[in-house]
């Protein structure tokens, strides 16, 4: 299998990161559209919004050992897959019920792709001797 | 990397903000999502031969018990 040069991996992940920033965040500002949508009060959609920790945590749990047993490639994929397709529901949605569960599946895949980039971040750290991550 | 990050969040912050009343959150999100979704697809498979392959070493194996044993607040 061809390689790349750490150069090219290094800008590869910043662009990974750079593009996570960019999509996870940009609903925010929208927020008050969404809670229209939703129909409910400031306190209902504080409340629901939070709900994503829920799934968050369960990655933070598990996402380890998944990228041991299966590898970042396929992790990668399935978070970044889970991340805009949960995007689009949380941001077309009516029912509260239905932002709940997209809510956790949102938070699980935003620490799912979180674990497995600085995964790949501090493989290339000690591969190449660069400082890239914070321990 | 963390700031990358940052600065990826508050560009896209500045542009949704921008955006609000010129055009509907489903066009927005829908064609950000198209296009990062594509980057990051052609970045991931790019980026394949470097990236973390899975354990072979049977004998590092984690069970499920212990993700419950192991969790700990710090």
């Amino acid at each position: 299998m061809s390689t790349i040069t750490s150069t090219k991996e290094l800008t590869y992940l910043r662009i990974l990161f750079f593009t996570f920033g960019l999509g996870i965040m940009s609903w925010v500002p929208r927020f008050p559209e969404v809670k229209d949508a939703l129909k409910l009060t400031n306190g209902g959609f504080g409340s629901l919004i939070s709900t994503g920790s829920l799934g968050s945590l369960i990655s933070l749990l598990t996402v380890g050992h998944i990228v041991h047993r299966i590898g970042v490639k396929r992790v990668l994929y399935a978070a970044s897959f889970f991340l805009m397709a949960t995007l689009i529901i949380l941001t077309s949605v009516e029912s509260s019920l239905i932002f709940f569960f997209a809510n956790i599946a949102f938070g699980a895949a935003i620490s799912a792709f979180h674990i497995a980039i600085n995964a790949q971040g501090f493989n290339y750290q000690d591969r190449t001797g660069n400082s890239l991550l914070r321990r | 990397m963390s700031g990358l990050w940052s600065a990826g969040a508050l560009i896209t912050a500045f542009i949704s903000g921008f955006l609000v009343d010129r055009v509907s959150l489903e066009t927005h999100v829908g064609v950000l999502v198209l296009v990062i979704f594509l980057i990051q697809s052609v970045v991931i498979s790019s980026l394949t031969p470097e990236l973390l392959k899975a354990n072979q070493e049977i004998d590092i194996d984690y069970k499920l018990k212990e993700l419950f044993v192991g969790f700990s607040f710090d």
